[in-house]
């Protein structure tokens, strides 16, 4: 899946840029979550949107509105629901999803996230963090969207967790192809899970390029005011200042076989 | 030193099976756990908001012997997951407001006021609504708040997950220095241990309590048993443990400069 987006123009916001489901894609910056509002097309921005082939306009944008999932930062409190299974109603409901099973696909796309069915009787408020951040991801797929945007998806979850999450996006992406887009200021999660970065900055996508050479451009960054992943600054300073031939390592046991064979 | 706080057979639903710890006076304590390990729940429970009888004393007493008022005065709550609500319009009239509570003379408010607004860099926010700033700026507002009624121990679950990589040096900086100027003890639960290896002392939550402790480094350099619980080591700990390994570093390294230099002599 594919989409093109050419000349847009929305809140100040300028860009071109080509979303494809063979990346998993990666948006940081201090305005980064107004670019992923954007991208939620709540409304038609001025420009021209392509999505495999088809041009999006007046007449169509809705139906492709509606297969657009956004994770938000937080679980939005919607006053008179209790239950996760209350919540999880309402949105269907809401968005009229044609679901069969209602029950089956609320249970299961708890188990997809890692949760337990019985946690759909449970009030929301009662909780633990990291449980309803794996709600709203749970919540995100009901839909069966084609287009994943998740703001700030691993706060809230422990190295278990996240493993999971990322093991299940990938998977939407490879064998659903769905295109997924993650936003964040963490750049340690960025290089680890990301395909594909988009640096923004000053209402621009500042900087497009694939993950691994974009983050391996520490002066770059650094001089943007980007952060850099602690590992990729390690194997920077070693190259630097030491001469040595050492590559940039995701895995830190690959790094350590790295360094060892290098002293 | 006595114990400020000392629990005795701490059971509670299948989160803690008799678990028995003290806390000394004037240190800056965290507690870390993977996702569900009851981090909220302990920190709501040593705050007497969940009631267990006979098993939590503050200052040789227990919880439930203290009369409300008291306990509230001496112990301040921040839990960022709860609502956090103001009551007025503005920052300046929200801490006003408290401020007139605890500081009888015009001129002793209006020194209180400045001050505050200075510690906590809330200078920016006075005319802002504070129901409608960022979650930090919000929790500073509590914070400050809370420190006005002179507590003697602070409990906080869980604030830095909220904050970005900038707020949480500001936050831990903010903590230090409000326990260099009032002696206060710090109970504070954190999922990230970056954030545990700025406290003094660190407690890890494992299925049904608490499985390590001791000095943040000491306890932070077992990466299996913290691997285990879906806990993520700092990567400069996590590199020295691994290098350390291999023979080829000698002892923990925080500083990549250093690091560096000692690889590659």
């Amino acid at each position: 899946m594919e989409v093109i987006l050419e000349n847009i123009n929305e809140q100040d916001w300028e860009f071109s840029t080509i979303l494809s489901s063979s990346d998993i894609i990666g948006i940081t910056g201090p305005e980064y979550e107004e670019l992923l509002d954007i991208l939620t097309l709540k409304k038609l921005p001025s420009g021209t949107i392509k999505i495999d082939d088809v041009t999006v306009d007046n007449n169509n944008y809705l139906e492709y509105y509606k297969a657009i999932s956004k994770v938000d930062k937080k679980i939005k409190k919607i006053n008179y629901l209790n239950t996760v299974k209350e919540l999880m109603n309402y949105i269907i409901n809401y968005y009229h999803l044609q679901i069969k099973n209602i029950d089956k696909k609320e249970k299961d796309s708890l188990k997809i996230v890692g949760l337990k069915e019985d946690l759909l009787d449970r009030n929301i408020t009662s909780l633990s963090r990291s449980e309803q951040k794996k709600i709203q991801i749970a919540i995100s797929l009901l839909s069966n969207p084609d287009i994943i945007i998740l703001d700030d998806p691993f706060r809230f979850l422990d190295m278990k967790s996240k493993k999971r999450i990322i093991n299940v996006l990938k998977k939407l992406k490879e064998q659903f192809n769905k295109i997924i887009i993650i936003g964040t200021n963490d750049a340690d999660i960025l290089y680890q899970y990301t395909t594909k970065m988009l640096f923004v900055k000053n209402k621009r996508i500042f900087y497009e390029v694939e993950t691994n050479e974009g983050y391996e451009r520490v002066d770059y960054l650094k001089r943007n005011g980007y952060a850099v992943p602690n590992s990729v600054l390690f194997t920077y300073k070693a190259i630097k200042r030491k001469k040595v031939k050492i590559n940039y390592q995701k895995d830190i046991r690959d790094m350590i076989k790295d360094i060892y064979k290098h002293i | 030193m006595k114990e400020l706080l000392e629990i005795t057979n701490l059971t509670y639903q299948d989160l803690f099976d008799d678990i028995s710890f003290q806390i000394d006076a004037g240190k800056f304590v965290t507690i870390s756990g993977g996702n569900n390990c009851g981090k909220t729940t302990l920190i709501r429970i040593l705050g007497g908001e969940i009631l267990i009888p006979q098993t939590i004393k503050l200052l040789g007493m227990y919880i439930e012997e203290y009369p409300q008022n008291l306990w509230k005065e001496i112990t301040g709550v921040i839990i960022p997951q709860d609502e956090m609500t103001f009551l007025f319009e503005t920052v300046e009239e929200e801490l006003n407001y408290t401020i007139q509570l605890f500081k009888k003379t015009e001129e002793d408010r209006k020194e209180t006021y400045k001050e505050i607004i200075k510690k906590y860099k809330l200078t920016k926010y006075q005319k802002k609504n504070p129901n409608e700033v960022s979650d930090f700026i919000k929790i500073k507002i509590i914070l400050a708040e809370k420190m006005l009624a002179s507590p003697q121990i602070l409990f906080l679950d869980d604030i830095c997950v909220e904050l970005d990589k900038k707020e949480q040096k500001e936050w831990i900086n903010l903590l230090r220095t409000i326990q260099l100027e009032t002696k206060i003890s710090i109970i504070m639960t954190t999922s990230d241990l970056n954030i545990a290896l700025e406290s003094d002392y660190l407690y890890i939550i494992g299925e049904k309590g608490i499985i390590l402790s001791g000095e943040p480094l000491s306890v932070i350099e077992k990466d299996n048993v913290l691997n285990k619980l879906g806990l993520e080591l700092p990567f400069m700990v996590d590199l020295s443990v691994k290098l350390r390994d291999y023979n080829v570093v000698d002892k923990i390294e925080l500083d990549i400069d250093r690091m560096v230099d000692n690889i590659w002599k």
